[in-house]
């Protein structure tokens, strides 16, 4: 890997770099959905003038902002645009005060903890109505919003007990970074990734590690992200170290660890530098693998149709869709969604004030797939998945399921 | 993986030799770090506003370099690919169309698409322009007051509302854009606009917002049901009839296997003769094997030409030198509308379109430019964009084959 440093130039400086071209304005889909978000430019580059660290700051409404970084990626002259928003968004809730509701929804570590201890009561209510109206009344958590059922036994629990555990050698060491939502929710993503590290003789290791704090940053709790981050640099520093890449299948989490805790959380560290550049997302990690003849490329082809959805967050990282090229190696054919982001935006389509944009913003995805009416849609973020399974009744999965599927030669 | 060409920027240029590329089983790789000028520009092809510009070039404008026979072939290619996507460009080169801006001056063209066609200036039926009140990014009355002085048959402008513009803030094109794809929208539309067109002339002129996925079904539809005949002036951006050209040949790109990546900052470099290219990808810099590659970053607009304080000027993505006066105050001209020196910087390139170095020698064999980067050309006042953008994308990728 050649050598790499954190970008220096500081995210709101960028600001300066914008020529009022529009071009994001055109791109982004909340402000295509709903006209209370005032568009990328305008909450973005052109309020950031307006903007004093030691002023408050006026507006509002860029709290419409679902964070997708669509903006961030069109604009041809390199402003961060919506790194600058989420920023913003935070030093609102610093001074005004954290909503209740922010401060849960950017609790996926705690709430995951207590879901596991409490299974299988846990997920009673979230599925009670006249509770989940209460919430709504109270907390501002719209009650049509879909939450995923806690699983039985924690992904940790079951890699204690694997073969994967025990193995000692390997061509290639990965520290596995597996997120909130494979711990405790859905084990058998983590469990797909870890099956195709074995078929490519690659010792895993299960790094103690925290959630990445990405829920916490895009609801405004810059000062829990902050903490949260700084554990996961502390315990994955080590693993890297010791001469272990750190890998994930959660696209958001590593694209926080690489990009966000840096961009977003402004933390200059030399110990993030080190994890940072050496943390994959991964379907980076296996395409680089395979560039350099590395991976086992027995897979037993297999023809099926799917939906593939580049969620907003994996584009982010820059690195095309290797996903895809993988699938079509697996004998699929595969429709790549033509959609910028599916609506839900981590946990804004939860927000009672959100819901309808959010979903409205989805429309456009949620009407290919039903034109397209594939078995699965495949997706390689959580939280878009449950949200494209609530509003398309398609089954939605990880691509890792479907490449240890491919080569373990059938379906589970 | 190593791919037959690579390519920097997705602008018109850069995606039209994806297309071609792809079109020619070419395994093609598209990098840039956003996208580029079709959102800014107004969706039409200029070639010449004089024709003798293409028959006879100047020994250092690009048009010299491409020569005529890429031209042709460019065009025909070009609308061979709008007409696949239902987008079909009128006209024939050397042949302009006179069209109003959006401040009233003429500008021309030779191909455009169907909605605009009916703003022919050298028609002799009248016309009126219209706005949309509550839409601020174009002005009927200026641009009338303009066009007045000019032509005669133009009648007073008149104002067409359109329901459901966004309450909460200003109406983008694309906004409006979205509602005209809606056929219940545009029902409702034909309801609202018959009282105010009663007495108007048959011919209106509308901002450029008449749909972004179904313009021409949107076009019919309300002149099928009002009696007239629309055309669209472009205004500012975000360019929507910019934004249909963008979204066709990026369809058709990838429809035909190329890849695409928007985002990641390009990083070019030369080394021991051959141009090597890496994205800057969030974690680490990743690096990316062609046989070929085409540099179509654009021109200072677009960030592939960057001038420093200092007056040294170069390219943004392999930091190739620029030739330009040393003193900044021989850049531009006295007249604000007038041809200025800047326009014509940019790369030297031979016949094969490579870059060449201080020695005319080619910068790096693999190495190829396009588009407004090309040097020797005063776009604005030739009206050459679109010409050297398409003309010189269809040559590079003819001297890959």
């Amino acid at each position: 890997m050649p050598a790499h440093s954190l970008p220096s130039l500081s995210t709101q400086i960028t600001s300066d770099l914008c020529i009022k071209c529009n071009i994001c304005a055109s791109a982004c889909p909340v402000a295509a959905a709903a006209d209370r978000f005032p568009g990328p430019k305008a909450v973005g580059p052109q309020a950031q003038r307006f903007r004093h660290p030691r002023l408050p700051s006026p507006d509002k409404s860029l709290d419409y902002c679902s964070g997708c970084g669509v903006c961030s990626l069109v604009c041809p002259h390199g402003v961060q645009i919506a790194e600058m928003n989420a920023i913003a968004r935070a030093e609102i809730f610093k001074r005004d005060g954290l909503p209740l509701r922010n401060w849960a929804l950017g609790r996926s570590e705690l709430l995951g903890k207590v879901g596991s201890l409490f299974w299988p009561l846990s997920n009673v209510p979230f599925k009670i109505k006249p509770l989940r109206v209460v919430i709504e009344k109270v907390m501002g958590i719209d009650a049509r919003a879909r939450f995923p059922d806690f699983s039985r036994g924690t992904f940790r629990a079951w890699f204690k007990r694997s073969a994967a555990a025990k193995r000692t050698m390997g061509a290639r060491k990965v520290a596995y970074f597996h997120g909130c939502a494979s711990n405790y929710y859905e084990p058998r993503i983590a469990q797909a990734a870890i099956e195709v590290f074995e078929r490519n003789q690659i010792k895993v290791a299960l790094p103690e590690q925290n959630c990445c704090g990405l829920p916490m940053q895009s609801n405004g709790d810059f000062e829990s992200a902050r903490v949260y981050a700084r554990n996961n640099i502390r315990k994955l520093a080590r693993w890297v170290r010791e001469g272990y890449d750190i890998v994930g299948a959660s696209t958001s989490c590593t694209l926080a660890i690489k990009h966000e805790y840096h961009a977003v959380l402004g933390i200059d560290d030399p110990a993030l530098e080190l994890v940072a550049t050496n943390t994959y997302d991964i379907f980076e990690y296996l395409a680089m693998l395979d560039d350099e003849g590395l991976l086992n490329t027995r897979f037993v082809k297999r023809a099926e149709t799917v939906v593939y959805h580049a969620p907003c967050q994996q584009r982010t990282h820059g690195f095309g869709r290797p996903a895809a090229d993988f699938m079509r190696r697996f004998g699929f054919a595969v429709i790549e969604s033509k959609a910028d982001c599916c609506g839900v935006a981590g946990t804004y389509g939860l927000k009672k004030e959100k819901y309808d944009i959010a979903v409205a913003v989805g429309q456009p995805l949620f009407q290919q797939i039903a034109d397209e009416n594939p078995n699965r849609v495949v997706c390689d973020s959580e939280t878009c998945r449950w949200w494209i399974e609530a509003h398309t009744g398609k089954k939605a999965v990880h691509p890792i399921e479907v490449m240890a599927e491919a080569y373990r030669g059938r379906r589970q | 993986m190593a791919y037959d060409i690579l390519i920097i920027g997705a602008g018109l240029s850069g995606l039209f030799a994806g297309c071609l590329a792809a079109r020619r089983r070419k395994k093609t790789l598209l990098l840039a770090r956003g996208v580029g000028g079709t959102h800014i520009g107004a969706g039409t092809i200029g070639v010449a506003d004089d024709p003798s510009l293409v028959k006879r070039p100047p020994p250092d404008h690009p048009y010299a370099a491409v020569g005529k026979k890429s031209m042709q072939a460019a065009l025909d290619e070009f609308r061979i690919i709008c007409a696949e996507a239902g987008y079909p460009m009128r006209g024939e080169p050397g042949k302009n169309f006179s069209l109003p801006t959006a401040t009233g001056a003429a500008r021309h063209a030779c191909l455009i698409p169907e909605t605009m066609i009916a703003g022919d200036l050298s028609r002799p039926e009248p016309f009126a322009l219209a706005h949309f009140p509550g839409f601020r990014d174009f002005s009927a009355a200026f641009a009338a007051a303009n066009i007045r002085l000019q032509i005669t048959n133009h009648q007073l402008p008149i104002a067409l509302p359109l329901p459901h513009l966004p309450i909460h803030r200003d109406s983008y094109a694309t906004d409006i854009a979205r509602l005209f794809d809606r056929p219940d929208y545009r029902n409702e539309v034909i309801a609202a606009w018959e009282p105010s067109l009663a007495g108007a002339p048959k011919r209106i002129g509308l901002p450029a917002a008449l749909g972004l996925q179904c313009a021409l079904e949107a076009k019919r539809h309300i002149e099928s049901a009002l009696g007239l005949e629309l055309f669209e002036i472009p205004i500012l951006p975000p360019s929507v009839p910019g934004l249909r050209l963008f979204n066709l040949l990026r369809d058709d790109f990838q429809n035909h296997g190329g890849r695409l990546i928007i985002g990641p900052t390009v990083k070019g470099r030369i080394e021991n003769g051959t141009a090597a290219v890496s994205a800057d990808t969030n974690g680490r810099v990743k690096d990316y094997k062609a046989e070929v590659v085409i540099l179509a970053s654009g021109g200072f607009l677009n960030g592939g030409l960057i001038a420093k304080f200092d007056g040294a000027i170069h390219d943004s993505v392999f930091g190739l030198p620029i030739e330009a006066p040393a003193q900044r105050s021989a850049w531009t001209s006295e007249h604000f509308l007038g041809p200025h020196p800047f326009a014509k910087f940019g790369l030297r390139v031979n016949k094969t379109l490579q870059p060449l170095d201080a020695n005319g020698k080619p910068a790096a064999p693999n190495l190829r430019a396009i588009g407004s980067i090309l040097a020797g050309a005063d776009r604005l006042s030739e009206g050459s964009r679109e010409g050297i953008e398409l003309a010189s994308a269809w040559r590079a990728v003819e001297t890959t084959a």
